[in-house]
Order: C-alpha cells, then structure tokens, then sequence
C-alpha cells in the first residue's frame, strides 16, 4: 500500500481506462470520465495523468489506428498492467474495511 | 460551404504544441488535440473551437509533458550533469572535515558578501531623498594660518548670502550650525518647568525647508524660521515634549520653550514641527532654531569659519565653474590686504 502512490485523480483515468478496454485512448478516455463525473477536465490533465501512470508502472500502451479525424495521427492505447489491478483491489479493500468500520449512527446520517 | 474536415486548428497554437511537448508523446497528444477540435466543431462556433483549442494547449503545459522538464532522462546532458552532483556528493561525505570547514567559509563568506552589499547600500543611499542632491555641494575651506595648514568643512557666515547675489550659477545656499549640550526647558500643562539637555540644535536659515527636503508636518512652509527664536521641533521631540498625539493637535504651533544659550534663558516660540531625518541623512536634527537669534549669523568676518554652508547649484552647472572662482573672490573678500 505504501509504495503505490496513486493518486485520486489519477484512480479515476486508472478505472476508466480498465472500463473501455480496447477503446482506452486519450480523447475517449477524457470523455467519458467527463460523462461519469458531470465535470469539464481539459486534455493536458488527462495526459500527464497518464505518462505519470505509465512511468510509474500501472500502464502500458501501443499505438491503435489513425483516422482522419485526427489528421492522420495514431491513437495510443493504454492497457492496465496486473500491477495495476493489484493496487486497485487494494485500495478498494482498504475502502470498503473502513465503510464497515463506520459506527452504525454515523452510517444513518451519511445515507439516510 | 466549407466542410468541417478543411477547417484546422490555429496554426501558431500547434506550432507552440510541437515545440513544447515531448517528441515521443507528440503524435499521440497532437491527435488528441485534433480529433477533440473537431468534435469541439460539431457542438460549437468554428470561432470558440479555435479558442477552447488555444486554451487547451497552454493547459498541456505540465511537466510531465513538457520537453526536458522532469523525468525525461533520454538526453545526455541529464545524466552527465546528474552524475556530477552524485560525485560531488560522495566527496563531501568521504571528507567530512573539508566538508565542514569549506562549507562553513563559504557560508560566513556570502554572508558577509551579502552584509557588505547591504553596507555599501546604505552607504550609497546617503542624502539621496533630496530631489537636488546631484547638484547640491557643501563648501569646504582649506585654510593656511600661521603656517599651519589646516581645513574645516565650514565656511564664513556672510559666505551663502555672498554666493546668492554674486555667483549667477548658485541657484539657492543655505546655512546650519550645531549646538551640542544645550538645555531646553519645557513647561508642562500645569506650568511646570522640565528641563532637558539636548543635542543637535541646529541654527538654520529660513530657506531650510525650501533647500532641503525635509518635511515639514505642521507649520507654514513659506514663512518660517523668519523671526528671532523660533523654532521647528522634530517629531520625536515634539511627542517627547508633548505627548505622541502631536500630528493630531493644531495647539503645538505658538507654545513656547526656554532655550538657555550664553548663560542667558531665552523663550523661543515653536512654529512647526518636522519630520525626523530620514536615517540616510548625513546630519540630524533634534531642534531647529532660526539663525537670526544668534547675531553672528550677521556677522560680516570672513576669518572665522562657523556655518556649514550648502549650495544648490542651478541645472548642468559643473562644481568646477564656481570653484575656478574662488581663488578672486577670496582674493576681494577674505584677505583684501
């Protein structure tokens, strides 16, 4: 847990990158975490983001397919490294401990 | 109609995105940026996808992205630079009593440096809150009396009044003294008599304030230090004789002092109060007494020398013009014999 080091933002990409998949690139990335937090996040944050993971090991990536759209540029696309799976299972067991944990009024109030 | 594939992004935008992002990153980000342009244009004006563009690439400017910021170790130079500080870090801990001794010289050393830069600043600094300063002179006198050559930074009372009417470069002169050690006294509310012993009384003429820019907190600037014993107290006097609500009060103007000069107590009527010289002044005074009570500010003798004596010389005026006249006028005036 202590070495991870990841980030709260950086979960996020982390967890939309594993929802798409195959379609894990940057602009698809960016828009659908844009629909599933109903904020305006800008390509720059989405993008370091994302070579912060890779260098840090929780990502691969390899170039996808050009379009036009994209005046002819590949896409890159990002893929969970086990490690990655790892460290987010963790985190979300350290959660859901400490959601347990809750005292039963504390709970009431919060969800109620 | 044009169609969407044919519009670009703002060209000098892209231009800065390739030269800041990371080569091995570009393709990827400048795809990304393209392909969120024209979906930008299916929602929105062609105008303000330029500018969400434009915006988006100054955001990208982040040091994970940008070139040769933070963790892109692919250039030489970065290894090279990083592997002498890890050497050099290795020799300091190897040679720990070097370390400390060097460490410690150069330390005192730049702090030293910086105490001396902060010296030689204030040093600099003198005198320079005077609007006139780099045409304002003090006149020396370099006397031979007897044989003995001998020199004073004062000058003949008649001097600074000579100066004015018969030296066209001299745009104003003004003259000071300093009494040390005299006793003022100060009547209270109830009339009671306090008295202190005081230094830096200066005599001054009424020009003071005209030729120096000192401020003058309370008083008429255009009429003062014109009659016989008056005087202008300095603010720290002023609250140490009555109280530190001076500036608020209009009764200090007209109160009277008892200043004992020659044995003889004299009451001198207080018409303004000033600021205290700034701290870069090179003389302070605690009180400002009109020369006119001392009847050798009239005195016509040129042998003695008892006024600092100041000269404001007029615009692009060289000190060396009036300074070439001195020799005839001390000729006419000091030794016409």
């Amino acid at each position: 847990m202590k070495k991870t080091k990841l980030g709260e933002f950086e979960e996020l990409v982390l967890l939309t990158v594993v929802v798409l998949q195959e379609d894990a690139y940057g602009v698809r990335i960016k828009g659908e975490l844009e629909e599933r937090i109903n904020e305006k996040l800008s390509v720059g944050s989405i993008q370091s983001a994302l070579k912060r993971m890779e260098e840090k090991g929780f990502l691969t990536s390899k170039f996808g397919e050009a379009t036009k759209k994209r005046g002819g540029k590949r896409k890159r696309i990002y893929t969970a490294t086990p490690y990655a799976f790892r460290v987010l299972s963790e985190l979300k067991d350290v959660r859901t401990r400490l959601w347990e944990s809750l005292p039963k009024f504390a709970h009431d109030l919060k969800i109620s | 109609m044009i169609s969407q594939d044919q519009i670009t992004p703002p060209k000098w935008s892209l231009k800065l995105l390739r030269y800041f992002v990371k080569e091995r990153y570009l393709e990827e980000i400048e795809g990304d940026m393209e392909e969120e342009f024209h979906k930008n244009l299916d929602r929105c004006s062609i105008k303000k996808a330029k500018l969400i563009y434009c915006l988006e690439v100054l955001k990208l400017m982040r040091p994970t992205i940008i070139k040769n910021l933070g963790g892109d170790r692919y250039g030489n130079r970065y290894d090279l630079v990083k592997n002498n500080f890890i050497v050099a870090f290795r020799s300091l801990k190897k040679k720990k009593l070097f370390t400390v001794i060097n460490v410690l010289g150069l330390a005192l050393a730049l702090t030293l440096n910086a105490f001396l830069f902060l010296w030689v600043g204030s040093e600099f600094s003198y005198d320079s809150f005077h609007k006139h300063a780099d045409r304002t002179y003090r006149v020396c006198s370099n006397i031979s009396l007897a044989g003995q050559d001998f020199s004073s930074c004062m000058a003949p009372p008649p001097l600074a009044d000579k100066l004015i009417r018969e030296f066209p470069e001299v745009e104003d002169a003004t003259r000071i003294w300093n009494w040390q050690n005299i006793s003022v006294t100060h009547f209270e509310e109830s009339g009671d008599p306090k008295i202190y012993n005081e230094d830096f009384v200066f005599e001054a003429d009424s020009n003071f304030f005209q030729f120096f820019d000192f401020k003058l907190l309370q008083g008429n600037p255009d009429h003062i230090l014109n009659d016989k014993w008056t005087v202008v107290l300095s603010e720290s006097i002023a609250k140490k004789y009555y109280g530190n609500d001076v500036l608020e009060r209009d009764d200090i103007i007209g109160k009277v002092i008892q200043i004992t000069l020659w044995g003889n107590d004299i009451m001198s009527t207080v018409v303004g109060i000033a600021e205290d010289a700034p701290q870069n002044s090179h003389f302070h005074y605690n009180i400002l007494l009109s020369t006119y009570s001392d009847p050798w500010s009239t005195s016509q003798a040129w042998t003695d020398n008892t006024y600092y004596t100041y000269v404001k010389l007029r615009e692009e005026v060289h000190p060396g013009v009036t300074e070439a006249k001195f020799p005839d006028f001390i000729k006419v005036n000091v030794a016409p014999k």
